[in-house]
């Protein structure tokens, strides 16, 4: 309960600073990290299968998004924090976080006592059953899905297409 | 609520203030939209492992969405950097151009 607690907190504070810093390159990171800890809070839920196609596919198409942020940010060391008041949003939220390691009584009062994970043999040989229910009912799914990232592609060819063609036009 | 599934609701509503209050950059809203995206999936898988349901159709479903809006997003990030040599989202602005 305690290691599900943790991984609560870490796994909001690098929400925040997603959300909160300015600067891409961090954001990014912080995005990783966001999907370690939401997996592994997943993992104590229960799942293996669903982490594991979070850790390998997301990760992997965040890694496009960072070499696109390598690309594109002209002044990437410029501002640190965002501006205004996040820089003490998420100060307070790190000196919470570690007064909460701390003192163990404050976590329980703020997040109250419920249990999670408790049935971790049974979900896990009725998750393979899940995978292959996806594919035998949910073939609609697989329909409709690979329809949408094929029509996808097209509209990102048509995005990039020239430079008097495209989507953007420089009038 | 367990508060697994509030930490999910709590990086929603997180992600959709980042998102609300920053317009620097495109990757920066981009990143924002992605974390939300992530948060709904996490907290879908979770609610189809707690009900012991065992299909995951709606959470890969929204996983794809999210491919997909990340790989259109990435695209008007290059047609705005081609165009107009800058990808802040202040040129996105379609009055200003």
């Amino acid at each position: 309960m305690g290691f599900t607690l943790f991984l609560c907190c870490l796994m909001l504070a690098c929400a925040m600073m997603v959300a909160a810093s300015s600067m891409i390159h961090f954001a990014v990171v912080s995005l990783l990290f966001v999907v370690v800890f939401g997996s592994g809070l997943l993992i104590i839920e229960g799942g293996s299968f669903m982490p594991l196609v979070v850790l390998l596919v997301y990760l992997g198409g965040l890694l496009v998004v960072f070499a696109f942020c390598v690309g594109f940010t002209d002044d990437p060391f410029g501002g640190f924090w965002g501006v205004g008041v996040s820089k003490w949003v998420v100060f307070f939220w790190w000196a919470g976080f570690f007064r909460g390691v701390y003192s163990r009584y404050w976590r329980l009062w703020c997040w109250g006592k419920t249990s999670a994970g408790e049935f971790w043999g049974e979900v896990v040989s009725s998750e393979l059953l899940g995978v292959s229910q996806m594919y035998s009912d949910g073939w609609a799914f697989i329909v409709v899905c690979g329809w949408a990232l094929l029509v996808v592609l097209f509209v990102i060819t048509g995005f990039v297409r020239g430079y008097r063609q495209g989507a953007f036009r420089s009038f | 609520m367990s508060p697994t599934g509030t930490t999910f609701m709590f990086s929603f509503i997180i992600c959709t203030i980042g998102l609300i209050m920053y317009h620097t950059h495109l990757l920066s809203t981009l990143l924002c939209l992605e974390g939300m995206m992530l948060s709904i999936f996490m907290a879908l898988t979770m609610l189809s492992l707690d009900l012991h349901t065992s299909s995951f159709i709606l959470p890969l479903t929204v996983l794809t969405l999210s491919a997909c809006e990340a790989g259109v997003g990435l695209a008007l990030l290059v047609a705005s950097a081609r165009t107009h040599n800058t990808a802040s989202l202040k040129n996105l602005n379609l009055l200003q151009c």
